[in-house]
């Protein structure tokens, strides 16, 4: 706990200590830190507050520059800030909206859909937020970790300079290093889009309603922020280059696509945006009327919109630590090759997050730099465990997943070794509803290893709470549990996840799934 | 008689106030009401720290519901107070910088300064009473 501030001078209050003249250093060299994190998201301040509790002397370089929107914000990363939460929050926000209007049919005669206020959501989620960004801070003080809000980058392989918001430089020494600054999304190189498009930056802190949106991209960041949208109301298409959902299972991508269309999500594809115009500026808390042009089958056509939305991909910040100047091995897309204990080529430099080659994941990165900071600083030696992470996207159906798909599985243990075991299934808590264009897509996937005793390598879920779901199943996957040990299992009822209990219809026996009366 | 009898009729208590009240404030030296403001550059800040009338620091934030209850009672304190004290109110998701400096580890968190020096302060939200006990004590 740092002494309170009491200045006599005369020229300024501020009499920071630096980090020089206190504490004690953990191992023998002669640099300032033992460990410098650069970039306090999930990874980072994970890798931070373990090395620091384990006795480290550690600092964290944490800068966001502001987006071509001009949007900013705290301590925290991507997942609190412009990821994971708000984008939770806004989709739980379109959920209620739905659950308002099957809540006639359990006898709330007066639930009756009103108009929803994209400003008071805004607030709320930004409150929390806000409230996190300061909890961080206070957090790293707490556990002695230096907070520097400054810009890093390398001027050897063991100095790092920052750079703050008034330009003010600062260059710092340190054992160890770890990258975990994460990514940003990507422009496409198209007359207008940075001048008047958005990204997952920009939406969640959106001053005003978004208004007729168009989403550009097939990612689970696009089909997400369009499932929410037109949850709450606003008028919502994704444009599409291709397949949506790359990398992910194709059954459940296609079938995530279908519910969208199905509740009215507007879908142009194979189509891509060639310019973006402005034919009226935004003003007085409305949105600006803007004009894109697109090709579709080869045709160029035109559709107004009052916010376009690209979610096209993310790159990693790895060019702007400048890299070369320690001679850092990293690919064109920024990702930077580590081994299984995340060390770069380059001897004392760590990396480890979305700047990886591994799923972008907030607890995987939290794991991987907890971990590794125990294995540089306490006598641990275990590696993080990169396969069978689970996940889960939020789109209106949501999507549930571990392990692999089914048509990784194919392509690893050959089709002829592969079962797939699937059903569709209706939640209790959907029986009552009015039959709507929504029914007809809960949908249940394993697939199995035969030649492992039809060892669970894949499991897929569509429906409602798909991580609350999937979650607990994961632990399933990385014990090797078969289908016989799910079959074992005994489910609880009546819940979704009890689906997986009850598998018996196979995919290459060609029965019908169709949803049976319990 | 007559005219002053039908003038005498029409003066009623409010034509008194408003012909008394100024005559009182006229022979009552003004007593000087301290400044709430919100601050918006860190030089204002300098300029309050340093200075020789003494300036309440409130740190708050908006999602802090305990800041939005002491915030406005603080205010009446101030401006009732009959010592001149400023108040001043910080945002800390604006100031961050400036909440760590002064070792502002929660909110809302008060801290009376005056001529460079921090010479008192207080952490959470207090009722009324402990507040102007509060200001008594420190502007003695």
């Amino acid at each position: 706990v740092r002494e309170a501030v009491v200045s006599t001078q005369s020229t300024g209050f501020r009499v920071q200590a630096p980090p020089e003249e206190t504490s004690q250093k953990k191992d023998d060299h002669s640099y300032t830190f033992d460990l410098a994190v650069v970039g306090g998201g999930s990874g980072g301040l994970a890798c931070a507050k373990e090395a620091a509790k384990l006795g480290a002397k550690v600092c964290v370089f944490d800068f966001v520059h502001p987006s071509p929107y001009k949007t900013t914000w705290g301590l925290g990363g991507t997942c609190l800030n412009v990821g994971c939460i708000p984008k939770k929050l806004m989709h739980t926000a379109s959920i209620y909206g739905e659950l308002m209007e099957d809540a006639a049919s359990f006898g709330w005669d007066d639930a009756a859909k009103n108009d929803h206020s994209w400003s008071s959501m805004v607030g709320s989620v930004q409150g929390h937020i806000k409230k996190q960004n300061w909890s961080l801070r206070i957090d790293l003080q707490e556990k002695d970790v230096t907070y520097y809000n400054e810009y890093a980058a390398f001027v050897d392989s063991h100095t790092l300079k920052g750079v703050n918001k008034r330009g003010k430089e600062r260059e710092v020494t340190a054992n160890k290093i770890v990258l975990a600054m994460g990514g940003r999304p990507n422009y496409p190189d198209i007359p207008g889009a940075s001048e008047y498009a958005i990204t997952s930056d920009d939406i969640f802190s959106l001053k005003y309603n978004p208004g007729k949106t168009l989403c550009v991209g097939a990612s689970y960041i696009s089909l997400e922020c369009a499932g929410f949208l037109h949850g709450l109301g606003i008028d919502t298409t994704v444009m599409v280059r291709s397949i949506l959902l790359r990398g992910f299972d194709e059954d459940c991508a296609q079938k995530i696509g279908e519910y969208m269309e199905a509740i009215g999500v507007k879908f142009l594809r194979p189509a891509t945006p060639t310019k973006i115009e402005c034919v009226k500026e935004a003003a007085d808390g409305n949105p600006p009327e803007l004009k894109v042009t697109f090709l579709q089958d080869g045709v160029e056509k035109s559709e107004t919109y009052n916010t376009v939305l690209f979610a096209i991909g993310r790159t990693p910040l790895t060019s702007k630590v400048n890299p070369d100047s320690i001679g850092l091995k990293y690919e064109s897309n920024g990702k930077v090759p580590v081994n299984e204990a995340e060390q770069t080529n380059v001897e004392n430099v760590y990396a480890l997050g979305d700047i990886i080659k591994a799923p972008e994941l907030t607890p995987l990165a939290i794991q991987s730099g907890r971990l590794l900071a125990r294995r540089l600083f306490g006598e641990s030696k275990l590696l993080t465990d990169y396969q069978n992470v689970p996940t889960t996207v939020f789109t209106p159906i949501e999507y549930g997943c571990c392990g692999l798909s089914e048509e990784a599985a194919i392509a690893k243990y050959g089709a002829e070794n592969i079962e797939v075991y699937h059903t569709k299934h209706t939640p209790t808590e959907q029986v009552v509803r009015e039959p709507s264009e929504r029914d007809g897509f809960n949908y249940a996937k394993m697939v199995c290893v035969k030649s492992e005793n039809e060892k669970v390598v894949g499991l897929h879920y569509l429906g409602p709470h798909a991580g609350e779901v999937i979650g607990g199943f994961a632990l399933g996957l990385t014990m090797g549990a078969t289908k016989s040990d799910f079959d074992r299992l005994v489910g609880i009822h009546p819940t979704s996840s009890e689906v997986f209990t009850t598998l018996k219809i196979t995919k290459s026996s060609g029965e019908s799934i169709e949803d049976e009366d319990c | 008689f007559q005219t002053f009898q039908h003038y005498f009729k029409r003066i009623n208590l409010s034509m008194l106030r408003s012909i008394v009240r100024p005559l009182i404030r006229a022979v009552t030296p003004s007593r000087s009401v301290g400044s709430v403001t919100t601050l918006t550059s860190e030089e204002e800040f300098d300029e309050a720290f340093h200075g020789t009338t003494p300036t309440l620091v409130d740190f708050y934030a908006d999602w802090c519901g305990p800041c939005k209850q002491l915030s406005p009672i603080l205010r009446k304190v101030v401006e009732a107070h009959a010592k001149e004290v400023n108040m001043l109110l910080v945002n800390v998701d604006e100031f961050g910088d400036l909440a760590h400096e002064f070792d502002v580890m929660s909110i809302p968190c008060v801290k009376l300064v005056k001529e460079g020096k921090v010479v008192g302060g207080f952490v959470g939200n207090k009722p009324e009473e402990k507040l102007v006990e509060f200001l008594d004590k420190e502007l003695e």
